[in-house]
C-alpha cells in the first residue's frame, strides 16, 4: 500500500515553525516564474542589482522549506543593502520553485541559469535534489551554498558547492552520541523510512553505535505511507529496544507512532531533523497525544545560538525586511531561515574580499572569509574590516564555519523538545567525535 | 505466534480498507464501462468534506455517513454530469479516462490550493483497543473490518438478490439487451455512480481515521493500490476485488514480517504481476467483449 513520493530532507534544523509557511509559499510561488530576471555567471554591470536565488520548493508538500530559504535570503539582503551593498551593487532575492522533485528541479535550474544574467549565488538545501542540480550550478559557475545533507557530497568534487551543515551520515553519528551520552540506554531500534533522505542517517547511526558500545536491537527500513505498520511494530517490540530512533515523513510517522502506542510502547523516541515541522508535530500529536510527544520525544538537530551580536543582527534584519517576511517572530529561531541568511551574507562578504562580483573570481573567497584573523558577526562588521585591509573570519548566526577540503563544514547539535522547541541537551563535538570513532 | 497473528489480523485490516474502495471502483467500472481515474481524488475530497462539514466528528458512524453522502454526490456529479456530457458527445473510453485524470488533478490541486500543503490531523470514534492473542487492535481498525464485511455482503446481496442488482448485471453484460428487457441503462448507471461514490466516501473516512491525518494527495496515492486490488481480482468484478484486496493485504503484511518492511509493497506488486501472467483477465473476470459506452 505504498503511497510514496519524493520527500525533501534538509540536513539541519532548529526551532522552526513551518505552520504559516505553506500558504505564503504558494503565494510566493505564483511570482516564481517571473521573479528571476537576471542570470548567468558573467560579471554584473556597473549598477545592476545582483540576484541570489532561493532554489527551493515553493509549492507542493515541502513548500514551507522554500519559505524559510526565502526568508533567510531577504533578511540578509536587507542587511547587506542597508550597509551599502557590494561595490555599488545592491542585492535581491529571487524565488526559483523546484517543487522538491528532481523532475521539476532540473528544468527549473536550467531555466534559472539561462535566464538570469545577474545571478551571483544560490541558496538551497534539499538533499534529494543535490545530485541532480549541483552539477548544473557548478557547470554554470554559480556558487551554491547549501543546507542539504546528501552524503554523496561528504566528498564533494564541485568547486562551486559549499555546505555549512554536515552530511546526513554525521547526523546519524549524532543520534548515536545522544543515545549514549544523553539517555544512557544501550538497545536501539532504528526505524527509518526507506527514502534516500531518512536512510542517509542509518550508516552513521549503526557505525556510531558500534563505536560507542551500543546495540542496534532492530533496524527497520519501512515503506512510506502505508495504512498500517502493525506488523513492523510487532517486530520492533519483539527486539526489546530501550529507545526508538526514527525519521519518516509526517503521515508515515502518524501511522507508525499510532501503531507503537497501540502496541503499548511507552519508551523514548529520538527523531532526526527530518522530523521537524508542524506537519510532523500534528501527525505525532494526533498519534500519541501532546503530553506524550512532549515528554518522550526529542529531535536531534543542528543548534544555533539565540543571543549575541550575530543573532541580534539577524533578528533585526528579519523584522526590518517588512512584508517579505510573513512571521518574523516565529522565524527568528528557525535554522532553516538562519542558514540561508548566513549563506547570503557569506556570498556578499566573499565578493567584497575578492573586490569582484564575478562568481568565478569570488568563489574561492567563500572559504577565505571564514579563515581570517578578525572575527566578524555581521555583514557591516565584515565590510568595515575588509575596508580596513583586515582578513575576516565570519561567524554568523549559525556559528563558526570551517570548511574542509570538500567544502563541508559541520555545526553544533542539540536534542530539542518538539513542543517547546527548546534544547534539552547539547550534543558536543567531543561526543560526536567519539561516535565517529575518533 | 504473535507475529503470525499480526500478519493475519492487520492483513485483514489492510484488505478491508482496500476492499471497500476497490469494490466501489470495480462495481462502477463493471456497470458503466468508464475507467474512473478520479476515484482517488474523490476519496480525498470525501475526507475533506467530512472534516469540514462535521468539524471533525467524534462519532465514527456519523463520519462514515457524511463521507458516504459526500462521495455519492461527488461521484454522481462527475459520473453522470461531467462524464455523461462527454459520452453524449461520443467520447471514447480512452478519452473518458483522460477526462477523469483531468478531474482528479483538478480536485487534488484544488484542495491543495485551498488547504495548502499541510496535513490535517483526523480522528473519530473511540480510542479503545482490544487485545487478541497479544496483538492490539483499535476500535477504528475493528470497525473498518466490520464495515468492510457488511459492505461486501450488501453488495453481493444487491447484485444477486435484488431486481436492481439484476439490472446492474444486465447493463454490465449487454446494454442493448438490457434495454429490451425494460432496464434503463441511464438510471442504472446513475445509481451505480451513487453507490460507488458512497463506498469511496466510507473508504476515505476510514483511511483518514486509520492514518490519523490526511492531505490533498492521500486518496490519489492510496488509489494505486486500490486499483491494483480491483485489477487483481478481475476488473469489473466486485467479488474479485475483495479477493484481490485480501491477497494484497496479507501478502504485504507477510512480506513486512518475513522479508523486510521495505519489500511489502514490492511483494504485493509481484503477486499482482504473477497472477496477471497466469490470468490476464484477473482472478474472477472473464475476458470482456467490446462493450458499449452509453451516457
Amino acid at each position: 500500500m505504498s503511497r510514496g513520493g519524493h520527500r525533501a530532507r534538509w540536513s539541519a534544523a532548529h526551532g522552526a515553525r513551518l505552520a504559516l509557511a505553506g500558504g505564503l509559499g504558494l503565494t510566493l510561488a505564483a511570482c516564481a516564474g517571473s521573479a528571476a530576471t537576471g542570470g548567468g555567471a558573467s560579471p554584473a554591470g556597473a549598477s545592476a542589482t545582483l540576484e541570489i536565488a532561493a532554489f527551493s520548493p515553493f509549492t507542493g508538500p515541502n513548500a514551507p522549506y522554500g519559505y524559510f530559504q526565502y526568508t533567510g535570503c531577504v533578511a540578509a539582503v536587507h542587511a547587506i543593502n542597508a550597509a551599502g551593498g557590494v561595490t555599488g551593487h545592491h542585492f535581491t532575492c529571487t524565488i526559483v520553485d523546484n517543487r522538491g522533485e528532481p523532475a521539476d528541479a532540473v528544468p527549473a535550474a536550467n531555466n534559472m541559469v539561462a535566464s538570469s544574467p545577474h545571478l551571483v549565488g544560490i541558496v538551497d538545501g534539499d538533499s534529494g535534489l543535490m545530485s541532480a542540480t549541483v552539477p548544473l550550478f557548478n557547470q554554470a559557475h554559480i556558487p551554491d551554498l547549501s543546507a542539504g545533507g546528501d552524503v554523496q557530497f561528504d566528498k564533494n568534487i564541485y568547486p562551486y558547492f559549499w555546505r555549512t551543515t554536515p552530511g546526513d551520515d554525521v547526523a546519524g553519528y549524532t543520534l548515536a552520541a545522544y543515545v549514549k551520552f544523553g539517555t544512557g540506554f544501550t538497545r536501539i531500534a532504528a526505524v527509518f523510512g526507506n527514502d534516500q533522505a531518512a536512510q542517509g542517517n542509518v550508516p552513521g547511526l549503526v557505525s556510531g553505535a558500534r563505536h560507542l558500545g551500543l546495540h542496534i536491537a532492530v533496524s527497520e527500513s519501512i515503506a512510506l505511507d502505508q495504512t498500517t505498520y502493525a506488523t513492523e511494530v510487532q517486530k520492533i517490540l519483539a527486539a526489546h529496544p530501550q529507545v526508538i530512533v526514527t525519521e519518516s515523513d509526517p503521515q508515515t510517522a502518524g501511522v507508525l507512532l499510532g501503531g507503537l502506542k497501540q502496541a503499548g510502547w511507552t519508551g523514548p523516541i529520538v527523531g532526526t531533523s527530518g522530523t521537524l515541522g508542524i506537519d510532523y508535530d500534528k501527525a505525532a500529536i494526533a498519534a500519541i497525544g501532546k503530553a506524550a510527544y512532549e515528554a518522550r520525544f526529542v529531535r536531534i538537530i543542528q543548534y544555533a545560538q539565540q543571543s549575541g551580536l550575530a543573532w541580534q543582527t539577524w533578528k533585526s534584519a528579519l523584522f526590518a525586511a517588512g512584508s517579505l517576511v510573513k512571521d518574523p517572530a516565529s522565524d527568528e529561531t528557525a535554522i532553516y531561515a538562519e542558514l540561508p541568511y548566513d549563506h547570503t551574507t557569506m556570498l556578499a562578504l566573499a565578493m567584497l574580499a575578492a573586490h569582484s562580483t564575478s562568481p568565478v573570481t569570488f568563489n574561492p573567497y567563500i572559504e577565505k572569509i571564514t579563515q581570517g584573523r578578525t572575527v566578524v558577526h555581521t555583514f557591516a562588521q565584515g565590510k568595515a574590516a575588509l575596508a580596513a585591509g583586515k582578513t575576516i573570519d565570519y561567524v554568523g548566526v549559525t556559528g563558526q564555519v570551517s570548511f574542509d577540503k570538500y567544502h563541508n563544514s559541520a555545526g553544533l547539535w542539540a536534542a530539542e523538545n518538539p513542543v517547546t522547541n527548546l534544547p534539552v541537551k547539547l550534543v558536543s563535538a567531543h561526543d560526536i567525535a567519539a561516535a565517529e570513532g575518533h | 505466534m504473535t507475529l503470525l497473528l499480526s500478519i493475519i489480523i492487520f492483513g485483514v485490516y489492510s484488505a478491508a480498507l482496500l476492499a471497500i474502495g476497490a469494490v466501489g471502483f470495480t462495481l462502477q467500472f463493471g456497470v458503466t464501462n468508464v475507467l474512473n481515474l478520479a476515484f482517488g481524488s474523490i476519496l480525498t475530497a470525501c475526507i475533506f468534506a467530512e472534516y469540514g462539514l462535521t468539524g471533525h466528528s467524534t462519532n465514527l458512524w456519523i463520519a462514515m455517513a457524511v463521507g458516504a453522502a459526500s462521495g455519492a454526490v461527488l461521484s454522481l456529479l462527475i459520473g453522470h454530469v461531467v462524464v455523461g456530457a462527454f459520452l453524449r458527445r461520443g467520447a471514447t473510453g480512452f478519452g473518458i479516462a483522460m477526462v477523469t485524470i483531468a478531474i482528479s488533478l483538478m480536485v487534488q490541486f484544488g484542495l491543495e490550493a485551498i488547504q495548502g500543503p499541510d496535513i490535517l490531523s483526523y480522528s473519530a470514534g473511540s480510542q479503545a483497543t482490544m487485545n487478541i492473542g497479544g496483538v492490539v487492535l483499535s476500535s477504528g481498525q475493528l470497525t473498518t473490518i466490520i464495515v468492510a464485511v457488511l459492505a461486501m455482503a450488501a453488495v453481493q446481496v444487491l447484485l444477486r438478490m435484488t431486481k436492481f442488482g439484476l439490472a446492474m448485471r444486465a447493463t454490465a453484460a449487454d446494454v442493448s439487451l438490457a434495454r429490451t428487457c425494460a432496464v434503463s441503462p441511464a438510471r442504472t448507471r446513475a445509481v451505480t455512480w451513487l453507490i460507488s461514490g458512497a463506498l469511496c466516501g466510507i473508504c476515505g473516512v476510514l483511511l483518514g481515521i486509520g492514518e490519523g491525518s490526511f492531505s490533498a494527495s492521500t486518496g490519489s496515492d492510496f488509489f494505486i493500490t486500490l486499483a491494483a486490488a480491483a485489477v487483481l481480482g478481475g476488473i469489473g468484478k466486485p467479488a474479485g476485488a475483495m479477493i484481490g484486496a485480501l491477497i494484497i493485504g496479507i501478502v504485504s503484511q507477510a512480506a513486512a514480517a518475513v522479508i523486510a518492511p521495505s519489500y511489502k509493497t514490492i511483494a504485493a506488486w509481484v503477486i499482482l504481476i504473477a497472477v496477471l501472467v497466469l490470468r490476464p483477465q484477473g482472478i474472477l473476470a472473464e475476458f470482456a467483449a467490446d462493450r458499449e459506452l452509453v451516457a
